[in-house]
């Protein structure tokens, strides 16, 4: 029985120490040499599931390594980061993230890790404008009549997937450039829920994701106003952009990046980031790209970073401004 | 109409194709074989299974899907009956009776019943969905937060006669499971309540943990070294299995009326379908002339709630499909499988990509006949399974459970819970506390909680909105008046036995609030 136990230490200990070596050993040019782990912070079947499942397709087949993606939802993506900060820094966990990234610093008083500094931003797969919608019954046939009648305190309100979403930060930070008075948000717990509301008229806008939002507009359940990007989507390309519509600058988009946590060395980052962009520029990727109704990030290493730390803080100012915090 | 039939009869065209037909098999056996495990539900089988759709054409590969969705959903049902085990929170419901059934050794006569109910469910269910769609789709919409404020507060007043034995400890409960529920991120004012500064808690406890914990492992805590194996008095023999006459009989209405339940449930996304199998209990416990036989192996109780579910699962297909709102996490994933396959749900999937729904519509006909077809040899099969000594089926299903809510949100956090559940609701179950109105709570109560705060929301804080609303107005007027009515039956108060000759304790008023006022009535 004692030998039986002291075997099982030994193979322990060994093991123990086969690791240690193989960490010690692991550099750019034996990566990836077991399974790579792809952590979301949604439940499958989203765009951040969809996309994360393709590029994991495309890890398997070039690297001939598993690539798994783990869906871990909780707490606006915070519970996903926690763990992969626990994690190993070593490359084999990657975290694929929405543009949720860069709210919760602004949103959330206390966050257990400093995004900016232990998170390495690799590259940014997509991106999406927002389309400005109100109900098919809507008084309101342009972005100048909305806001026309948001000039009287407490008239319109607008919708969103939740405190802290994509949408209520767009809506806020729109409400305040258009100098709307005292905008009603009505939080819903997802994006259908808020479409739901709009679309029944007893909300009366919301900053809806092209994906949802282009089927209900071609079925004349919604009316776009105008698209939250700089530029117009080619996918309603008769739709002005709020930019245009007289608030020069005004450009938001959201976005779906891939991450590592701080201490990866950097030629391991390197390396995932040149199979990144080339199998966002494959053709599969570039379908599903589409599908998403969103078009390629085309941002990678430090310029990501930029957006990240840019949105960070155009958000933090726009949450201080309109109240928006959680817990 | 004669459109629709012609849509249907092409529909069935697809759905027969052998390919169609071989996936759609597929879909339903590997559905139920999963839907059996504790712990697994229809979630976790389908994102097993999503990345085969890859390789698929639409048409198959969405078959697959439903298949695998109403093929778990009905292997759910084998667990909560045979095992108490829960995976499928709608489920739970049917534990209620579904399990004191099998103890008696009728575990093969309540899944018999089942089978029926969910066929014949289905098919109203899908007759529906040919017929009435655009009707549906356009009152999909009439339900706001009003409206559907109204609808939970009726069914947290019908649940409360969800509980046996003494009301105020039903009461108690289902106050427990409305704390439990508030537990979690507000969704009015993103405040994290009763989290204790853990991050998992802030999307809420995990239904599937509450559920399994309060009834499977709980249940298992108690009966360990007691119990040699759970279907020791199980009649084995085909005979045995087929429900009488008697009992056929006895689960014709209920089933009919659950199927109603469910019809028009599913007419009002938003309302899910734990809910719905507890107004359909509810309802039944009510019309019941022998209600105190409700928890105790009442076969109506299985045969209610369970075509409730069903027909309510068929329906929530239409706002699905229809303007992509997704009733369930389930039908959110089937959402995604299909924008893989670029196909981009809404308002015209129906005309653009008719062999699609259609095929769809059909399948689950066929698939329901498939699942039929399957379970009736393997009843047996699974009833005999009880007999499995307890020292070996309460691991088993023990770690069944644990992988089963582990997958849930790859989390062991929520394996916690179930353990924390379990233990908890051993100690009421030693009490005597009934289960079940915390699950009937948990359920509620946010969206109590978050539809009226919304309603105010919206309407900038007049709370006349409620009667404005002529929905909402109409079901505050009967949720005011089953209280009336309790109050009046109170105040008249049942102080002998009644012809039937039963004690005052035993009766059947278990409305919480009118036996409230029974208890102040008698005082003053």
């Amino acid at each position: 029985m004692r030998f039986v136990s002291r075997i099982i230490r030994l193979g322990l200990l060994a093991s123990c120490v086969c690791t240690a070596l193989e960490a010690r050993a692991e550099s750019a040019n034996d990566y990836p040499s077991r399974s790579i782990r792809i952590d979301i912070p949604f439940t499958p079947g989203g765009p951040t599931d969809l996309l994360a499942r393709g590029l994991a397709k495309h890890f398997n087949a070039d690297w001939k390594q598993t690539a798994i993606v783990e869906n871990r939802p909780g707490a606006g993506g915070i519970v996903t980061l926690r763990v992969a900060l626990d994690a190993p820094r070593d490359g084999y966990t990657l975290v694929l993230h929405s543009d949720g990234m860069s709210i919760t610093p602004a949103v959330y008083a206390t966050l257990p890790f400093d995004t900016l500094r232990d998170f390495i931003p690799i590259a940014m797969l997509a991106k999406t404008p927002n389309a400005v919608v109100v109900g098919e019954d809507s008084p309101y046939h342009t972005l100048a009549e909305l806001v026309a009648a948001g000039q009287s305190s407490g008239k319109i309100s607008y919708a969103s997937a939740g405190i802290g979403s994509a949408q209520q930060m767009q809506a806020a930070k729109f409400a305040s450039r258009a100098n709307m008075k005292d905008p009603i948000h009505v939080p819903f717990k997802g994006t259908p829920e808020a479409l739901t509301a709009v679309m029944a008229g007893r909300v009366d806008f919301v900053f809806a994701p092209m994906a949802n939002a282009v089927p209900l507009i071609k079925a004349g359940k919604l009316r776009p106003l105008a698209i939250s990007s700089a530029e117009r989507s080619p996918l309603l390309p008769d739709v002005p952009s709020v930019a245009e519509s007289g608030y020069p600058g005004f450009s938001e988009e959201q976005w779906w990046g891939l991450f590592a946590p701080a201490g990866v060395p950097q030629d391991v980052i390197e390396k995932i980031e040149a199979e990144t962009k080339a199998a966002v520029e494959t053709d599969d990727m570039k379908n599903l790209i589409t599908q998403l109704s969103s078009s390629p990030g085309e941002a990678y290493g430090e310029q990501f970073g930029k957006i990240l730390k840019a949105d960070i803080e155009t958000n933090t100012a726009a949450a201080k401004a309109a109240h928006i915090e959680a817990k | 109409m004669i459109q629709a039939l012609h849509d249907l009869w092409g529909g069935f065209g697809v759905a027969l194709m052998p390919q169609n037909l071989m996936w759609s098999f597929f879909g339903v056996l590997v559905g139920n074989l999963i839907g059996v495990l504790p712990g697994m539900g229809a979630l976790s089988a389908i994102s097993i299974l999503l990345p085969l759709t890859y390789s698929l054409t639409p048409v198959p590969a969405i078959l697959m899907l439903a298949g695998i969705y109403y093929g778990s959903m009905y292997g759910g049902a084998i667990g909560a009956i045979l095992l108490n085990l829960p995976s499928h929170p709608p489920h739970a419901v049917t534990c209620l009776d579904g399990y004191p059934l099998t103890q008696q050794g009728k575990g093969g006569v309540a899944l018999s019943i089942t089978m029926m109910a969910s066929f014949f469910a289905a098919s109203c269910g899908i007759i529906v969905m040919v017929f009435l769609s655009p009707l549906l789709v356009s009152v999909a919409t009439d339900f706001g937060p009003p409206e559907l404020f109204a609808i939970m507060l009726l069914g947290l007043l019908c649940g409360a006669t969800m509980s046996r034995g003494a009301a105020l400890n039903g009461i108690a409960m289902a106050l427990l499971g409305l704390v439990v529920g508030a537990a979690g991120t507000d969704v009015n004012s993103g405040v994290a309540r009763f989290t204790f500064g853990f991050d998992e808690l802030s999307d809420k406890v995990e239904l599937v943990a509450l559920a399994l914990g309060l009834f499977g492992v709980s249940d298992f805590l108690c009966n360990v070294n007691r119990v040699k194996a759970v279907g020791s008095k199980t009649k084995l023999s085909f005979h045995d299995m087929k429900p009488s006459a008697a009992e056929l009989k006895q689960s014709f209405f209920p089933m009919l009326r659950g199927t109603l339940v469910g019809l028009l449930f599913g007419a009002m996304p938003g309302t899910g379908p734990t809910i719905t199998t507890f107004v359909a209990y509810a309802l039944e416990k009510r019309l019941s002339k022998t209600p105190d036989r409700f928890g105790q192996g009442a076969i109506e109780g299985v045969a209610a709630p369970e075509a409730s579910s069903h027909s309510k699962t068929q329906v929530d297909f239409i706002p699905t499909m229809s303007l992509g709102i997704p009733g369930d996490a389930v039908m959110a994933l089937i959402l995604g499988a299909l924008l893989i396959q670029g196909i981009q749900p809404g308002p015209q999937l129906i005309t653009e990509h008719a062999d699609l729904f259609w095929g769809l519509v059909a399948s689950f006909w066929v698939g329901n006949i498939l699942l039929i077809v399957l379970n009736v040899p393997l009843i047996g099969l699974w009833v005999r399974m009880l007999r499995l000594p307890y020292r070996y089926m309460f691991p088993s299903a023990l770690f069944f459970i644990a992988v089963g809510v582990y997958s849930t949100n790859n989390s062991l956090f929520e394996v916690g819970e179930v353990l924390v559940f379990g233990v908890a609701g051993a100690v009421l179950l030693k009490l005597n506390f009934p289960v079940a109105p915390i699950l009937l709570g948990y359920v509620l109560g946010p969206m109590l909680e978050e539809n009226f705060r919304r309603a105010l929301i919206i309407s900038r804080g007049d709370l006349s909105v409620f009667l404005s609303h002529p929905i909402s107005a109409v079901v505050l007027a009967i949720c005011a008046g089953i209280l009336l009515l309790q109050l009046f039956l109170a105040v008249r108060g049942p102080r002998v036995p009644d012809r039937a000759g039963r004690q005052p304790h035993n009766l059947p008023s278990a409305e919480p609030v009118a036996d409230h006022q029974k208890i102040l009535g008698t005082h003053s």
